[in-house]
């Protein structure tokens, strides 16, 4: 680095095409996702009559109230609070159930430790359409159907395998000499494993977090099946009832499709390293 | 001995205080009935809301609580809905053993034999009424929006371009190139996207009414002639003749409903096929006029005329609240509703002996309503309403790619034959043949 | 009783196998519960005849099976799967390559487009489809308003009504929405790569090519497995977005195996041929997964 400050050679004139073609491509690929945003923001700001006369320029005049009717309209706050309500038990529920399992599976003695792990792990490999038939039957059963529960359950359940898979493989890489100085200070395994593993847990347990809350904020086909009251429908399922419904009604169903979007781009663009990591956790070993 | 008594007298004062609680719940809350509902023009929402306060005016301790969806959402959601116990009271729906059919046949709908009676629905509605929301002997619906298939035409367009209204299907399949030479688009232009295959579908059963007897057709729906038959798959070839004519919008399988209708409302295409059910999407900054007219007889065959009930209402199984929703239910149908109905959501009510003369309606629905009710020719079967869902899946599907060229005829023939067969053997279709 | 328990508490060994069962457990009870045992019941109704509310499920054997052999729309579903399975890996993986390569190095505004590149992967699939139904829509929409504009009208298609192009123009909504991710994990593999390599190649002359080819790829090698699987298991699963453009339309064009199961089950009530096709899907999953691990665990170790 030091050397390439002092040196500055005189760059030849290929270099400057390379580096032009170089940034050429990554300018249109940039555009290959900004464009589609800039459209949904243009059409949800335009009167229909706008979109037919002039489907591509900017919004001659700026109809923002266009975001405040389909709000409206789209009982877009209800749908909101009823995701939230269903999502944060979900996120809870995986991630300390998978980092309790985890723990257990990656560092406590039993018998059939690894036949129980790779019962979890064959999890990972039943799709959830191979189970949505007699799950409804299941819940009806139960009588969970028409409650928040008919959500967070299964949902809970289809994600544990990934997280106990992700939990395990993240204590197993602990080393083993904090645990025994731990336990000759008297503590027990629960112990061991609050006041020690979990905090040292913490990367892991918000790269779950996030996965977990991108699964169950932006799952369709679940909630499609299990939540069908108006009430508890969340936003995904929600949005798809409020576009198609007003389906041919294009800036309202832009405008909602933007009000869905929107927050979750805030808090990417706020948090977009704990997103990258959590999004790719599976792929990239931690 | 004594014991008991006083067991018994508890018992008693608790029940009537179960009862004067429940009383005055009653009387303070209003019942609330939720309403499926899938009526959709701008003019038709505001009639159906208009009932809606009217009926609620009358009746003070009942409310209802009205979610609009699509067909294909309902179909989607009523049955799981139903069954989870979070299904609305009354709903809107399609009639027929692929809609309301699989709901009653799963006994997930209220029988309405008595209420037929007790209203005396029987002479009130037309008969189809009863017949078509029969499923298993038993009838679970009030069939509403009497409707018939047919062509709609722009006055202006017809008679700028000097054009006549064609009298027979081959004068029609000729349109449709001049059309096309005038720059306009063709008369099929109506969008498929939200539906797939339905309104090619709908072509076809116009022409299979007007190409083979009714009677064969009504053999075919109740599984007893093969639809494979060799004057089925010459009635399938008088649609391919449609598309190989230029009948058809090259983008209409992309195209929206409302966005294939507008072609036809800013007069970019002089013709629609349609059923009269889009008379609710005529608003009144629609100022060209139309007339309506069913498709002109196909050579060997006599014009028939498609008639259906679009939409019915049925009354959920577990409603806890029969009384109030079939109270709704009966108003829905009343007189009073009725000149709403046609006046402001232009849906010909399932209704009979209503003299409508003096009503105020575009001259387009006034055809149509003359149409039908001066009408003595023969009336053919609309099939998807009749048959069963895993055939109108196939039918939808295979009559789209038969327009692009995927499937011939035979083959559509064939996959729509094997899934009547797979029906008839599980029971799903409907008896009509008597 | 009691005391029984007693001993087998001050048993160490043993109370230490019961605290290891008590952190698994709560976790098995929910998945046995609600994963394994609905697996099992999948397998059972799909040896039945069942609408799904007629008291008796009528008991087929392997009937249900049977037909689903000789069921087209089984076998163009899966076709369906196999070409966003290809298709759907190769591009973005492709794009993710390219990009990396030319952002390894490090270049001014790496940050940037990063963010941009990654910000279609937080979306759900289902504003995915609705974003791109928009695009694809063949009146106002964006693509076909473009065309116009620019004198190509003859290239303005009902993209998405098109049984040729339907699921191709999914398949590249889908490309949006994810070459993002599998350019960040590329990424994290180059930054593995070990440079002096590199620079010894290009001592040795080695052109572009040749590095991406003997050096690059190979040290991707695990990484691009890991992708392939994930892209591998989406493309078995995929339903949203499609169900949200297309409903497997038009005609059979677009319908894969998770929305002609969803179809067959929930609309059409065919409970016990639906469940037939979800074990079909649950098996291909199966077969797809079992080799992803096994390419997992190898490459760990």
């Amino acid at each position: 680095m030091a050397s390439a400050m002092t040196i500055r050679p005189r760059r030849p004139m290929g270099f400057w095409i390379a580096k032009g073609a170089q940034y050429g491509m990554l300018i249109l690929f940039a555009l290959f996702v900004l464009v589609p945003f800039m459209w949904v923001i243009f059409t949800a700001l335009k009167s229909n009559l706008e979109i037919a006369q002039e489907p591509l320029g900017l919004p001659p005049n700026w109809r923002f109230e266009n975001l405040a009717q389909a709000w409206n309209q789209g009982k877009f706050s209800r749908y909101f609070i009823n995701s939230v309500i269903v999502t944060v038990p979900i996120v809870i529920l995986v991630v300390s159930l998978s980092c309790l399992a985890g723990y257990g599976l990656a560092r406590l003695k039993m018998p059939g430790r690894m036949l129980i792990f790779y019962f979890f792990l064959v999890g990972l490999m039943v799709p959830f359409t191979a189970i949505m038939i007699p799950l409804f039957y299941i819940l009806r059963d139960i009588g969970v159907l028409g409650t928040y529960w008919a959500m967070i359950l299964p949902q809970t359940a289809i994600s544990l395998p990934f997280g106990i898979f992700f939990m395990r493989a993240f204590f197993s890489g602990l080393p083993y000499d904090l645990t025994d100085a731990a336990k000759i200070d008297g503590c027990n395994d629960f112990g061991v494993f609050r006041r020690v593993m979990l905090p040292l847990a913490g990367p892991a347990v918000a790269a779950l977090v996030v996965f977990n809350f991108m699964g169950s904020w932006n799952a369709f086909l679940l909630p499609l099946i299990y939540l069908q009251s108006d009430k508890l429908r969340p936003i995904m399922t929600g949005m798809m009832f409020f576009t198609t419904r007003w389906g041919p009604d294009y800036s309202m169903s832009m405008a909602g499709t933007l009000i869905v979007m929107a927050p979750i781009m805030a808090v990417y663009l706020a948090f977009q390293r704990q997103f990258i990591q959590g999004l790719t956790a599976g792929a990239v070993r931690g | 001995m004594n014991r008991l008594n006083v067991l018994r007298g508890a018992r008693i004062i608790a029940l009537l205080l179960v009862f004067a609680l429940l009383g005055t719940a009653l009387a303070q809350d209003p019942v609330q009935i939720l309403y499926w509902d899938q009526v959709h023009g701008d003019e038709a929402q505001a009639t159906i809301e208009t009932i809606i306060a009217n009926f609620e005016e009358a009746h003070p301790n009942i409310k209802i609580n009205r979610e609009v969806y699509t067909l294909e959402q309902l179909t989607d959601i009523s049955r799981t809905a139903i069954e989870a116990g979070e299904g609305p009271d009354i709903m809107y729906y399609d009639s027929g053993p692929a809609y309301g059919g699989i709901l009653g046949n799963a006994g997930l709908l209220l029988s309405l034999e008595e209420a037929y009676a007790a209203y005396n629905w029987d002479e009130r509605l037309v008969s189809v009424s009863r017949d078509w929301t029969t499923y298993g002997g038993t009838v679970y619906g009030v069939g509403h929006e009497f409707e018939a298939q047919g062509f709609y035409w722009n006055k202006r367009i017809f008679t700028d371009e000097g054009l006549e209204v064609p009298s027979t299907f081959e004068e029609m399949v000729a349109l449709c190139g001049t059309f096309r030479e005038l720059g306009y688009d063709p008369p099929m232009a109506a969008g498929w996207a939200d539906w797939g295959g339905f309104p090619i579908s709908h072509n076809w059963y116009n022409v299979l009414a007007n190409s083979v007897p009714s009677d064969t057709v009504a053999a075919a729906i109740s599984g007893e002639y093969p639809f494979n038959s060799p004057d089925i798959v010459a009635s399938l070839d008088l649609v391919v003749g449609l598309v190989e004519a230029g009948c058809y919008d090259e983008q209409g399988s992309a195209t929206s409903f409302l966005d294939g209708n507008a072609k036809f409302y800013t007069g970019q295409a002089p013709m629609m096929l349609m059923s009269t059910w889009a008379m609710q999407f005529f608003t009144d900054e629609i100022t060209d006029e139309f007339g309506f007219m069913i498709l002109p007889p196909i050579e060997g065959g006599e014009q028939t005329m498609i008639q259906l009930m679009g939409a019915v209402w049925y009354i959920i199984g577990d409603t806890e609240h029969p009384e109030e929703a079939l109270t709704f239910l009966n108003y829905l149908v009343s007189d009073e509703a009725f000149r709403l109905w046609v006046e402001g959501a232009k849906l010909l009510p399932g209704v009979t002996g209503v003299d409508f003369s003096d009503y105020d309606v575009r001259p387009v629905y006034r055809d149509f309503l003359n149409l039908v009710s001066g009408w003595d020719g023969p009336v053919g079967y609309h099939l998807d309403v009749l048959t069963p869902a895993n055939f109108n899946t196939t039918l939808f599907e295979s009559t789209v790619e038969m327009a692009a060229g995927r499937l011939t005829s035979q083959e559509v023939a064939d996959r729509i034959n094997a899934e009547m067969e797979r029906a008839v053997e599980d029971g799903r279709h409907a008896d009509i043949t008597g | 009783m009691t005391d029984s328990i007693r001993q087998f508490f001050a048993d160490r060994k043993l109370r230490d196998y019961a605290t290891g069962y008590a952190f698994v457990l709560p976790a098995l009870v929910m998945y046995v519960i609600f994963v394994v045992y609905p697996f099992f019941y999948t397998i059972y109704l799909s040896l039945t005849k069942w609408d799904g509310a007629k008291p008796v499920k009528e008991f087929v054997g392997f009937l249900n099976y049977e037909k689903l052999f000789a069921d087209p729309r089984l076998w163009s579903a899966l076709s369906h799967n196999f070409i966003w399975i290809i298709l759907g890996t190769v591009t973005p993986v492709a794009i993710g390559l390219f990009l990396g390569v030319l952002l390894w190095r490090g270049v001014r505004g790496m940050v940037f487009f990063r963010t941009v590149y990654f910000l279609p992967v937080v979306l759900a699939p289902v504003a995915v489809g609705i974003i791109w139904k928009w695009m694809y829509n063949p009146q106002f929409g964006p693509i076909n308003s473009t065309l116009r504009a620019v004198g190509l009208d003859v290239l303005a298609k009902g993209w998405l009504g098109d049984p040729y192009l339907a699921l191709p123009a999914i398949i590249l909504a889908g490309v949006w929405g994810y070459f993002g991710f599998c350019f960040v994990v590329i990424m994290a593999g180059l930054q593995n790569i070990d440079m002096e390599q590199i620079d010894a190649a290009l001592v040795d002359g080695a052109n572009g090519l040749e590095r991406l080819w003997y050096i690059i790829i190979p040290g991707l090698r695990h990484v691009l497995t890991m992708i392939t699987a994930f892209t591998l298991i989406l493309g078995v699963n995929v339903f949203d977005i499609i169900w949200i453009t297309t409903r497997g339309g038009p005609g059979r064009a677009t319908h894969v195996i998770a929305t002609y199961t969803y179809n067959t089950a929930f609309r059409e009530s065919y409970v016990g041929y639906g469940s037939a096709l979800a074990i079909v899907m649950g098996l291909v999953s199966l077969v797809l997964s079992f080799i992803f691990i096994s390419i997992r665990e190898r490459g760990g170790d």
